[in-house]
């Protein structure tokens, strides 16, 4: 990690129109280095490459689960926060998600506030 | 008294006594002369002396007894002269006090000397009397005397004759006359006793009358009479007595009744007798005769003793044919028993009362309802039966005035029986006037049971009254003929008419609503089957209600009409609709979380995009205005545009869109949820605050108002039932009211000052109660009736998404099987209530 290196932050979700959103957002602010991948599998060989700080996971995936995903990465050490970005609204903290880690102010609903994700970024990082 | 001599003095026999004599002296000188010789036998001398003083001695005793003797017959002889004497003066008074005359004649009828007692029947002196004769004196032609003169011959013969003598002044009087023959000294006459007859002739003709009088008395009285001796014979009967034995009353004297009655008959007549024999005293028989008619009649005998001077018993009687009398008798009696049947057969009591209000007749019933005797209800007075009380008597007396001014009077008063129990009677009284005299009656009925069962169905008319008041429908009860007998408030509400208006009027006339549905009426009136009317719409307090009406016809057998109840069921169809509707949603809840998130990523594109743009167009972001100023314009230019175009306004639309559509779906997926699977038992109280947390930090409320600025009050009690929950549709729950409570104080116009939510936890009996309240505006009725309605909303369009409520109404009573109510006060604010089932206590299991 180079002392000048912006925090690495990792979107990952199958649909384009979100990653752009999310990508075009984050970098608006120059705090961070934003990735993008639109499955799990790819997401974990971005990571393998560099880790991220903060991950934003779509739970409903083609192939690999948003879910293990954030297990794997985890395990692997790729990533140390994740936020769940999700579009399905059953996705309420339950003890699973506990386990990994999450918090009630890591869920996100989709239509998720921008300025609410953002925020949470900053207060993960800063951490 | 003259006494007799001959008692006292015994009669002297000289023989007797001479030979007494002669045998004592004897015995004496025999005696004495060897009595002498013994004793003095050698001396002569004193035999000589002895013999001297003997012989003295002997003549003493001579001489004391020639004296006695002679004494003796000195006083016999004088004491036969006495009683000679006497004997002759008797007789003397004898012959002259006689009171019969006396006559001693010549055999010849010659008057040899006569008593007082003849010269003062005759009138002649003693004088001329002697120089009569008997024939002369006798009044007879011929004389009877004379005859009887030469009947009567010596030496004694004796007979009697009755003739009239003649006195001297010619009058005659008729006279018994004695005639004896005697002897005397030689000479031969006979005495002729004369008794005057004539006072007993007087007395034997005057009986004769009485007897005759008698009997032309008897024979004159229409009643049979008889007098019957010891042995049951007829001595005297009328005329009577022989028409109903059917014979000369002549023939029936010495014979009895057995002689002319049947035998029954006679034999109950003969033990009459014996009774009255018996006991001496008068008695009544009734008994039954038997005419020579055949005809058998009812009779009184009145027998009687009768003891003549001889000391002979008699049965005296008097037959009274009663037979008429009695076939009156028997008529009144069964009148009488006819009418005092009808008395008592009256319902109640009967009285009948004198001037001086003293009760004089009643009937039977009176005597058995108040246990007086009929001695002392003669003596009643009327105010008698009411006791000491002013108020039960004055009502009493009232109604006597009424009853002597108009005639009638009826009161209800409260009568006593002997014990002192009262009853209440309704008493008439009508005056009337027998024989001149003033007396009122009336009659009595018990009426305690009937004003009990009167005060009972007054009770139990208000009790239904009052029933059919609270009840929530109209209920009017109708005749036959269709007009109104009962009409409860709220059909006097729902119609406008007043019960006393509509009491008796045809439904259509009273109540407009019902006035096309006569029919449905007529055929249930006629048919006898329930028809009812449905959705009938009726504008009430500004709203359209609904109503269900149906006619019932009355069970009851005998009575006939109609109930008529109207519905409010506004209520009813609209939870009907609701159901439906969140049925609706249910089934659309399924398929939206299966399209949920198809159509969230879609929206948070448009979201996100959205923001970016407005990021993107921010004026202050040095990115922007790089790429302006690279493209030859400005940040300020591009903002002076979009908001001459109102493009920011447009963006902000899309944003908010986006938010409802998400908001949407988010509470159109929370029906379709399945919880079951974590219910657990939770810490209610925990949930609240967490809530109350969540609450804080929305940002969706931050837009409208502050909820930092509501003052919370937390009213938890200690022990809180456990309930079975799942956590975070609780947490749901009552974050959706306190949203709800926050926004409408917030949008209140004007806002609520001094915001203030209440919650309460507490436990009841079974379950779980938790209220949330507010001091808002409150919520109109028709509002607080929708407020679980699935999208029904009263905020502004964005503000809500009108599921809030109904998800949390669902939640509640779906999913956790208990109730939720809202309600709101006079003053403002509202209160919801969540009612959960409590858990059972293990230590209660």
């Amino acid at each position: 990690v180079t002392p000048n290196a912006l925090p690495r932050l990792c979107v990952l979700d199958d649909e384009e129109g979100i990653r752009r959103q999310l990508v075009n957002f984050l970098e608006d602010f120059d705090e961070f280095e934003v990735i993008a991948a639109d499955s799990a599998e790819q997401a974990l060989r971005l990571l393998e490459e560099t880790p991220a700080a903060v991950s934003l996971v779509d739970v409903r995936l083609p192939g690999s689960h948003g879910l293990d995903f954030i297990l794997q990465a985890r395990q692997r050490g790729l990533c140390r926060h994740f936020l769940l970005h999700t579009g399905s609204l059953d996705m309420d903290l339950s003890p699973e998600l506990e386990a990994l880690g999450l918090s009630a102010q890591d869920i996100f609903h989709k239509p998720a506030d921008l300025a609410a994700l953002l925020e949470r970024i900053r207060a993960l990082l800063k951490s | 008294m003259i006494r007799n001599p001959d008692h006292d003095v015994h009669i002297v026999r000289p023989a007797r006594v001479v030979a007494l004599f002669t045998l004592a002296s004897a015995a004496w000188i025999a005696f004495s002369d060897r009595l002498a010789g013994a004793l003095f036998a050698d001396s002569p001398s004193s035999l000589i002396w002895a013999s001297t003083v003997k012989g003295w001695f002997y003549v003493a005793v001579v001489a004391v007894a020639l004296w006695l003797t002679l004494y003796r017959i000195n006083r016999q002889f004088m004491a036969q002269r006495r009683s000679l004497a006497a004997s002759e003066e008797r007789f003397r008074l004898l012959v002259e006090n006689a009171g019969d005359a006396i006559y001693l004649c010549a055999p010849d009828g010659a008057i040899v000397d006569v008593n007082p007692e003849a010269s003062r029947q005759t009138g002649h002196d003693r004088e001329g009397l002697v120089q009569m004769h008997m024939r002369d004196l006798d009044a007879a032609e011929p004389p009877a005397s004379l005859a009887a003169f030469g009947q009567i011959m010596p030496p004694t013969k004796r007979t009697s004759l009755e003739t009239d003598l003649r006195r001297k002044n010619g009058e005659t009087f008729p006279v018994e006359l004695s005639l004896v023959s005697l002897e005397t000294e030689g000479q031969a006459f006979v005495i002729g006793v004369a008794r005057d007859v004539s006072e007993r002739r007087r007395v034997e003709e005057q009986a004769k009358a009485a007897k005759e009088f008698l009997a032309s008395i008897i024979n004159t009285i229409p009643d049979p009479v008889f007098v019957k001796d010891r042995l049951g014979r007829f001595m005297l009967v009328n005329d009577a007595l022989g028409a109903v034995a059917g014979s000369p009353r002549q023939d029936l004297l010495g014979k009895r009744d057995a002689d002319f009655f049947p035998r029954d008959q006679a034999a109950a007549y003969e033990a009459g007798d014996a009774l009255v024999m018996q006991t001496g005293r008068i008695h009544d028989f009734e008994e039954t005769i038997t005419g020579p008619d055949g005809r058998t009649r009812d009779i009184i005998t009145k027998k009687s003793l009768f003891i003549d001077a001889g000391g002979e018993k008699h049965i005296v009687g008097v037959i009274r044919d009663i037979t008429e009398r009695k076939r009156i008798q028997d008529a009144m009696a069964r009148e009488k028993a006819f009418s005092e049947a009808v008395l008592d057969s009256v319902p109640g009591v009967l009285y009948l009362y004198d001037e001086n209000q003293r009760l004089v007749r009643w009937n039977k019933r009176l005597e058995t309802l108040t246990h007086y005797s009929a001695e002392e209800l003669g003596q009643m007075h009327l105010l008698d039966w009411f006791g000491e009380n002013a108020e039960d008597i004055t009502p009493v007396t009232e109604a006597m005035r009424r009853m002597e001014a108009e005639g009638y009077a009826a009161v209800e008063a409260r009568l006593r029986t002997k014990e002192g129990v009262a009853s209440l009677y309704y008493l008439t009284a009508v005056p009337l006037v027998i024989d001149g005299k003033r007396y009122f009656t009336g009659v009595g009925l018990d009426i305690t049971a009937r004003k009990l069962a009167e005060d009972e169905l007054v009770a139990s008319r208000s009790r239904i009254n009052s029933i059919l008041d609270s009840m929530p429908s109209a209920v009017i009860g109708l005749d036959e003929r269709g007009l109104v007998t009962h009409w409860n408030g709220y059909a006097a509400a729902l119609s406008g008419t007043s019960r006393s208006e509509a009491m008796g009027r045809p439904l259509a006339k009273v109540f407009p609503l019902m006035a096309p549905h006569g029919q449905a009426m007529e055929t249930a009136l006629t048919e006898r089957r329930p028809t009812q009317v449905e959705r009938m719409t009726v504008q009430q307090d500004g709203a359209t209600h609904l109503m269900d009406a149906e006619f019932y016809p009355l069970a009851t057998e005998g009575v006939s009409g109609v109930v008529l109840r109207i519905d409010d069921v506004t209520e009813r169809e609209r939870l009907r609709d609701m159901m439906v509707q969140t049925e609706k949603m249910l089934s659309m809840g399924g398929i939206a979380a299966g399209i949920a998130h198809e159509i969230n990523n879609p929206l948070g594109i448009v979201l996100q995009a959205t923001q970016n743009l407005v990021q993107r167009l921010r004026p202050d972001f040095a990115k922007n205005v790089e790429a302006a100023t690279a493209c030859g314009t400005d940040m300020e230019s591009i903002a002076a545009y979009m908001k001459a175009r109102k493009l920011d306004v447009f963006l902000a639309d899309i944003q908010d869109a986006a938010l409802r559509a998400s908001a949407t779906i988010r509470h159109m997926l929370d029906f379709s949820r399945k919880s079951e699977s974590r219910r657990k038992v939770c810490d209610m109280a925990a949930i609240i605050d967490k809530a109350l947390e969540l609450a804080s930090s929305d940002y969706d409320l931050k837009k409208s108002y502050d909820f930092k600025k509501i003052d919370i009050v937390r009213d938890f009690a200690d022990d809180l039932p456990a309930v079975d929950c799942t956590e975070i549709e609780m947490e749901q729950v009552f974050l959706n009211l306190l949203r709800n409570a926050a926004q409408a104080m917030a949008t209140a116009q004007p806002p609520t000052v001094g915001p203030r939510i209440v919650l309460r936890a507490y436990g009841q009996p079974g379950r779980l109660v938790v209220e949330v309240e507010d001091n808002g505006p409150g919520m109109p009725p028709e509002a607080l009736r929708r407020a679980f309605e699935p999208f029904y909303t009263t905020k502004p369009i964005g503000v809500g998404t009108g599921l809030g409520l109904s998800v949390s109404y669902f939640i509640v009573t779906r999913s956790h099987g208990g109730a939720m109510t809202a309600v709101s006060g006079p003053g403002g604010g509202v209160t919801f209530r969540i009612e959960l089932p409590a858990l059972e206590q293990p230590e209660a299991a």
